[in-house]
């Protein structure tokens, strides 16, 4: 049961609600589904002005409330952080789903199947956390996406601080569904440069598949410092096979799920390296 | 709780629960075009209205939402005898079976029409990939998306003349 819905136009007065208490929703599209709490007291996040996209010289900040929709249409962030951000948010869900859900939300509310976190993973995102009457903290985006104790807990996720590399940065971007709309069965974002003919910065981010959006460290070592070749796509998706623990899942079997994502990190490894060699090249 | 609101250009006066959904709020004040067809996910797109301008799902918006802002639901959009373009292009086409969704498919509709009077086959699959219709299929709805954006073109021709 919903006992009280706060809808502040200041920060200062929704870091109050939630310091005593409150709920933060944005979105509100995760609110009715499931079993609610009694007496939830709600701080809707949506109207403090966190709905903006500032483009520096180095960065691009995006507000926590910026919608997928906003992003899917974000023409103007630029480099491949644009095009990934860009192709990961028009890919989630449908029309009216993407008006509603928040960049925020789909960190803060994290499901398994969740597409943003791992693009914000592959970018190297920091989170800015703000909390009542401290100044705000920056954390790594996989501190935010871990099982266990929230690192926002207390406070509002406020925005995404996402690095504009230097130099240019391939990408692949990798996700499956049987319809459009539906949930991601596996899904996977790479970033590499290429450095003197070798796989520099490589970043694989997969979600759907382990317990949480999670960047995979094996897969990381396994291809810097090297040639993206035949040889190396096939240990790509060996190593896949070996390392990632597959989370129970209803829809589909682990097995199934487990040579998807080592497909489609494959194929994205490939996108990214062919992507950077030639900007390199 | 009280606010106001615009609901098809007319400022009113609602009063709700903290947790009541929009849809809970438009079908009491008798605007029943909004429909459910799924268990409040957000899968079907029957509920759908325009939030300023944009599409949006009133079975999982909070009521409180929509306070002081600009909403459109069918109803605003056009009645039997003062059809909007889009309606009649959905019933010329032959786009409606059991109607259940037509409410929601023709906002989503205008909402891509606002936008663009020229969509491609895949910004009209983007712009309705919220919205089922489990009668007739898709291929009645397209044609009557592009019927619709083909006369509103030609209304906007003749009225720049």
């Amino acid at each position: 049961m919903i006992a009280a819905y706060h809808q502040p136009e200041a920060l200062d007065v929704a870091l109050d609600h939630i310091a005593n208490g409150a709920t933060p929703i944005a979105g509100a599209t995760g609110l009715y589904t499931g079993r609610g709490k009694r007496d939830l007291k709600l701080v809707d996040v949506t109207r403090l002005g966190l709905d903006k996209i500032q483009v520096t010289n180095d960065a691009v900040i995006i507000g926590a409330t910026v919608t997928l929709g906003q992003l899917a249409r974000a023409t103007d962030i630029p480099t491949m952080v644009g095009a990934v951000l860009r192709k990961a948010a028009r890919g989630i869900a449908s029309t009216p789903l993407r008006n509603a859900i928040t960049l925020g939300g789909n960190v803060a509310h994290v499901v398994y199947w969740a597409d943003m976190p791992v693009a914000l993973l592959a970018l190297d995102a920091v989170v800015e956390v703000q909390r009542a009457g401290n100044a705000s903290s920056q954390r790594p985006i996989a501190d935010c996406l871990r099982e266990g104790k929230k690192a926002w807990e207390g406070g509002l996720i406020t925005s995404f601080r996402i690095p504009l590399a230097t130099g240019t940065l391939g990408f692949g971007y990798e996700r499956f569904t049987r319809t459009v709309s539906d949930y991601a069965f596996a899904s996977t974002c790479v970033t590499m440069r290429v450095d003197g003919g070798k796989a520099a910065d490589v970043r694989v981010a997969l979600g759907a598949v382990q317990s949480r959006p999670a960047r995979v460290a094996e897969l990381e070592a396994l291809i810097e410092g090297n040639v993206v070749n035949t040889e190396l796509l096939q240990a790509v998706e060996d190593k896949v096979k070996d390392v990632v623990k597959v989370a129970p899942n209803f829809r589909a079997p682990a097995d199934y799920r487990r040579e998807l994502a080592a497909v489609l990190t494959e194929r994205a490894v490939e996108k990214a390296w062919t992507w950077a060699s030639r900007e390199d090249g | 709780m009280r606010f106001s609101t615009r609901i098809n250009g007319v400022t009113r006066e609602i009063e709700c629960q903290p947790g009541d959904t929009l849809f809970e709020v438009l079908r009491r004040m008798g605007l029943r075009g909004v429909k459910q067809g799924c268990d409040r996910e957000g899968t079907c797109g029957a509920c759908t209205v325009l939030l300023d301008g944009k599409p949006i799902l009133s079975c999982i918006t909070p009521a409180p939402k929509i306070a002081g802002r600009d909403l459109l639901t069918i109803e605003g959009l056009g009645d039997i005898t003062h059809p909007h373009t889009i309606q009649t292009a959905y019933t010329d086409a032959g786009a409606v079976q059991c109607g259940y969704c037509s409410p929601g498919m023709i906002l989503a509709t205008k909402a891509l029409l606002d936008e663009t009077l020229t969509p491609t086959r895949e910004e009209i699959a983007h712009a309705l990939s919220g919205n089922l219709c489990r009668c007739t299929g898709y291929v009645k709805i397209f044609d009557a998306v592009r019927d619709a954006a083909a006369t509103l073109q030609q209304e906007k021709e003749d009225n720049e003349r």
